[in-house]
């Protein structure tokens, strides 16, 4: 049976480099977000029951207040990271049109 | 022993991963799209008609524009990034949870009390592209199994399915499972046919099953069939079903040639599989619903609402960049394609032929079309 190739990697600045460094910036952003989740779960199991059993982290279900706000806290932390680089694009492109 | 159910459970940090990915897909496709609008809006359509002495018309008479933009390529990277970060942290649930899955479906499919069946055809080569390309760019295709018990292309697909639509304003905030699609499509069959019991349904292109699941959820008394062209995607469907207690026939096969009798079935769904086809197969499939639906019988198919007339030259440039590096081969072409013509060719009579987009919820629109036979 035929199986679906892969295909290479596709890159889409003039400099590869430009790409490979934003998906770092992207990885990164994503592993601290992580991190933040799970520092913000701690706190408000600790919160609500003074104290932390490892299994609680791995079950804890955010109520749709906790849902909201940890939702809104990584729309925050991406807008931060990518603000410059966002402006920058924009601004790029403002230019090669004028 | 208790019954055991089919899930999808990410870790605590895996969640929190696959959320975050869904924030950078959101970003990509909501603010940075916006952006490009603007500039297309304010600076490549005015200097467009300042040069040609007419508004711009097509998508070609921008692309070249619009591609040379950063923005525009920050836009693609962030797109196809995310991509690979929305496969590698669902896999990452899927793989972990493998032995543990597998065993379920196992038990689930091989019970003597099981609801429904499946039925596999030895040697039947899956169609293209789905035989040739990565669909979406999920590693391994839609089809890649290590060996007979492998689910994890239908776990992966499952599991990334919601989060996608959802980063793309194409879902209503579902989880992986959610049968809402299928709901939306059987929904809309009873808008369009209030009077009909349909008695006999087939779902083509199933995928992984949960759309089927709705269709006998909404109709208790009908028989319902799913089939798709994925040895792990109709393996899983059926375990799913078990998992869900709701009793669906599944098969292996190709939409464009099944082995059902003439006049099976009185309505014969869809969702989302017209664009992963081609311009060959697609006139294929259509004229194989005609032929096995009774008369009567309603051929109801829901795909995406980006056909040119419908959507803004911006639009139909980051759509075309789909084609190139989102594994969609046939996503312009579809878009592209007379879908009233395809199904008059196929047999449906003019009068009885619909097309239309019906708002899935706030900001989500699909296509809808098909014939009464």
């Amino acid at each position: 049976m035929t199986t679906p190739k892969r295909e290479p990697l596709h890159t889409f600045f003039d400099d590869p480099t430009t790409d490979v460094l934003i998906s770092t910036i992207l990885s990164l952003t994503t592993e601290l977000s992580v991190t933040r989740e799970r520092l913000d779960t701690l706190e408000r199991i600790l919160a609500d029951k003074g104290k932390l059993e490892r299994a609680d982290i791995e079950t804890y279900q955010p109520g749709p207040e906790a849902a909201k706000e940890r939702a809104m806290g990584r729309q925050a932390l991406l807008t931060n990271v990518v603000s410059k680089m966002n402006a920058f694009f924009e601004s790029a492109s403002r230019s090669k049109q004028a | 022993m208790t019954q055991q159910h089919l899930s999808f459970p990410p870790s605590h940090d895996e969640g929190a991963r696959q959320a975050f990915v869904g924030t950078i897909k959101g970003y990509a496709n909501m603010a940075v799209h916006q952006q490009l609008e603007r500039i297309y809006n304010e600076d490549i359509a005015p200097s467009f008609e300042e040069q040609h002495g007419r508004p711009p018309a097509t998508r070609d008479d921008v692309t070249d524009s619009v591609e040379e933009l950063p923005l525009y390529k920050y836009w693609g990277l962030l797109t196809y990034h995310s991509q690979d970060m929305l496969f590698d942290s669902v896999a990452t649930t899927v793989h972990r949870t493998k032995v543990e899955q597998e065993a379920i479906a196992e038990a689930l499919t091989s019970s003597p009390g099981k609801l429904g069946a499946l039925h596999l055809r030895d040697g039947l080569e899956p169609s293209k592209p789905i035989s040739t390309i990565e669909i979406h760019r999920q590693p391994g295709g839609y089809i890649s199994a290590e060996n007979d018990r492998d689910l994890s292309a239908a776990r992966v697909y499952s599991g990334t399915i919601e989060i996608y639509r959802n980063a793309k304003a194409m879902g209503d905030g579902s989880k992986a499972g959610s049968d809402s699609i299928g709901l939306f499509t059987a929904e809309t069959f009873k808008r369009y046919f209030p009077q009909k019991q349909p008695r006999r349904i087939l779902d083509i292109g199933c995928g992984t099953g949960e759309q089927t699941l709705a269709f006998k959820r909404a109709f208790p008394d009908a028989e319902v069939h799913g089939l798709d062209t994925s040895v792990p995607f109709v393996k899983y469907a059926h375990a799913w079903a078990e998992s869900e207690g709701v009793e669906v026939i599944f098969h292996q096969a190709n939409a464009q040639e099944t082995e059902f009798p003439d006049g099976h079935f009185d309505l014969i769904v869809s969702h989302i599989l017209f664009h992963e086809t081609s311009n060959k197969v697609l006139p294929q499939v259509m004229a194989e619903a005609h032929r096995l639906l009774t008369p009567g019988g309603v051929f109801l198919n829901l795909d995406v609402p980006y056909q040119p007339e419908a959507t803004p030259l911006l639009k139909q440039v980051t759509n075309h960049w789909q084609v190139r590096h989102n594994g969609e081969p046939f996503w312009t072409g579809f878009i592209q394609t007379d879908l009233k013509e395809k199904l008059a060719e196929a047999g449906f009579d003019k009068d009885d032929i619909f097309h239309a987009y019906e708002p899935l919820g706030p900001g989500a629109f699909y296509l809808v079309f098909g014939g009464e036979k």
